[in-house]
């Protein structure tokens, strides 16, 4: 009983869809309450939900839910009274640049210092980026953020506590905007990033082909970065797919904490007012993004290391 | 052997040594906080709002003037209670299944490991808020939806771990000698993989407070007046160009707790690794 990937891919998507649904969908009356007020009457409640549907047995609302869900209409929110569609895509761009300005940010930042750790490892370059590391995996983004936000802004006044201009506005703007929100979703990657690349490369700076180029004399950074980088980059490339969910869990944190704009605070916004639709809607729009980045991430490894392309890997 | 074996490793490094110290502080200060001689958490003191640690107040007051030292306390309990229970209910079950999925191997694993991706698939913190989206802001809620949360990665711990065991010789062994799967299971297996979970778990316990953390600073946990880290936070967000030390103590009481957790975790996971080497 062996499914192929791509099968396999699609039970996932399934069944996280069906859980998405089936984890809101049994709360009794809620929805009714939410969009008509407290003051609705029962004769109020009923009518609505005769209209909405919310009377019919649970199979049947799931399966217009999901014939729904493959046109791409994902229901109305009941407090904005828009189709949660419409919002999410106004929402998406603001957490996409977010993800990904903090995920560059964390790479650019991680492989040189995990590459100049590998090469002195054991000196003291390297127990200081160990240890650094070590002590920014245990402190969370929001915290991160408010120290930011208290040196930058209130200390030195350079950018905006809060406050985002689109990037369509003013591209400097935005950028001064996405700034300290970026670097606090960026700390935790960065961290992790380092300590794996680290013990990754130090194990293929000890291998022959190294030796042999360090014997030849070939420059340090030459070997650093054309020879070790590529073939110790595998598990760097699992953790770079696993933390965009990170990365979008944590936009929820660092988006509240700035104000921006982005599907992270639809979200928050959504659970205070139990607009479920919404609440629905992100989730599962995330979940998938996050499954099939993760997917796409697995087929990557063989076009990167040859030897797995070989089929003999270690 | 074990025990000696780990205390002399803690000794060793005495960053670990203080962090142990730090948890038994904190916890005996929730424990006995009712008996401590400190201001009540939620009592305002309104000649004295957010002002600066003094007498009175050690830590100073919050912005309506409560005391900061006993608030941090009061939201150190809920932070512990949600991390160990939390961290339980995932270990205990994620275990389970886990160690059970890489035994019998088969259509059990495979629905496991499918189950598995499924949870996997929600980032951590969109499936916990989605969760206690569903139930309602409570200790009890967030304890649920954290465990959870956490049970997959329990899973994967557990069975990777009964997989490299069940091919080491004490095994084959006593499978050659006849011995039912009870006995291999509870005789054989359990204790090793029970370490390396227990291992994780230490860790999972920082992932746990960081995760409640995020979601009181969300305003998701435990409903005020009570006191959370995350909650202490981001009221004081709002006066934090005049009175930054709101914000700073808490944050500093959990960076610390989850410091703590973190490197006896990692000192914990060395031994293990030692030991496994050695079998």
């Amino acid at each position: 009983m062996k499914l192929t990937a791509m099968a396999r891919l699609f039970v996932v998507l399934f069944c996280v869809a069906s859980l998405t649904f089936f984890l809101t969908a049994l709360i009794p009356g809620d929805a009714a309450l939410v969009a008509l007020g407290p003051e609705a009457t029962q004769e109020q409640i009923e009518a609505f939900r005769a209209a909405e549907g919310l009377n019919d047995p649970v199979m049947l609302r799931f399966l217009s839910w999901l014939t729904d869900l493959f046109r791409g209409d994902l229901g109305q929110s009941i407090k904005y009274g828009e189709s949660v569609a419409g919002l999410i895509s106004q929402r998406v761009p603001v957490t996409i640049q977010l993800a990904v300005m903090a995920q560059v940010l964390a790479l650019v930042v991680a492989l040189p210092l995990a590459a100049f750790s590998a090469f002195r490892k054991g000196k003291s370059f390297d127990r200081v980026v160990s240890s650094s590391s070590f002590v920014l995996l245990s402190m969370p983004n929001f915290i991160i953020g408010l120290a930011l936000m208290y040196l930058f802004s209130i200390v030195l006044g350079w950018l905006p506590s809060s406050g985002f201009v689109p990037l369509g506005e003013s591209v400097t703007e935005n950028l001064k905007s996405m700034i300290m929100p970026t670097l606090a979703a960026a700390v935790g990657p960065i961290a992790v990033y380092t300590r794996v690349l680290r013990s990754d490369m130090a194990l293929t700076l000890s291998e022959n082909f190294i030796l042999l180029a360090r014997a030849q004399g070939v420059p340090p950074i030459q070997i650093l970065f054309r020879y070790a980088l590529r073939p110790s980059t595998l598990g760097l490339i699992t953790l770079v797919g696993i933390n965009f969910g990170v990365l979008l869990g944590g936009a929820v944190v660092v988006e509240q904490l700035f104000a921006l704009p982005g599907l992270g605070s639809l979200l928050v916004g959504a659970v205070s007012s139990r607009d479920f639709a919404v609440v629905q809607g992100i989730t599962l729009l995330i979940a998938f993004i996050y499954v099939i980045l993760n997917f796409v991430v697995d087929r990557i490894y063989p076009l990167v290391d040859p030897r797995i392309r070989a089929g003999n890997a270690n | 052997m074990q025990t000696k074996n780990l205390i002399f490793n803690l000794m060793k490094s005495p960053g670990t040594l203080l962090a142990v110290l730090w948890l038994i502080v904190l916890s005996a200060a929730a424990a006995t906080l009712d008996l401590l001689p400190l201001i009540s958490p939620d009592q305002s003191d309104f000649e004295n709002i957010a002002i600066g640690p003094n007498a009175q107040h050690l830590l100073g007051t919050d912005e309506i003037g409560r005391d900061i030292l006993s608030r941090t306390i009061a939201a150190s309990q809920i932070s512990l209670q949600v991390g160990f229970v939390a961290v339980a209910i995932a270990a205990l079950i994620g275990g389970t299944l886990g160690l059970c999925a890489g035994y019998f191997r088969g259509k059990f694993d495979l629905l496991v490991m499918t189950a598995n991706d499924v949870l996997l698939a929600f980032p951590g913190l969109i499936l916990a808020l989605a969760l206690v989206a569903v139930l309602g802001a409570s200790a009890q809620n967030v304890i649920i939806a954290l465990g959870v949360v956490m049970t997959p990665a329990f899973a994967r711990v557990a069975r990777a771990s009964t997989l490299s065991f069940t091919a080491r010789p004490f095994v084959t062994a006593a499978q050659s000698m006849g011995a039912s799967h009870r006995q291999i299971i509870w005789g054989e297996l359990a204790a090793n993989v029970g370490l390396s979970v227990l291992a994780y778990g230490l860790t999972a316990i920082s992932v746990a407070i960081l995760a409640e953390g995020a979601l009181s600073f969300l305003g998701l946990s435990v409903p005020p007046p009570a006191a959370t880290w995350g909650g202490m936070i981001v009221s004081g967000k709002e006066v934090l160009a005049e009175s930054p030390h709101i914000v700073l103590i808490p944050a500093l009481a959990m960076f610390l707790t989850v410091l703590s957790f973190n490197s006896i975790g990692e000192t914990f996971r060395k031994v293990i690794d030692k030991r496994v080497s050695q079998l």
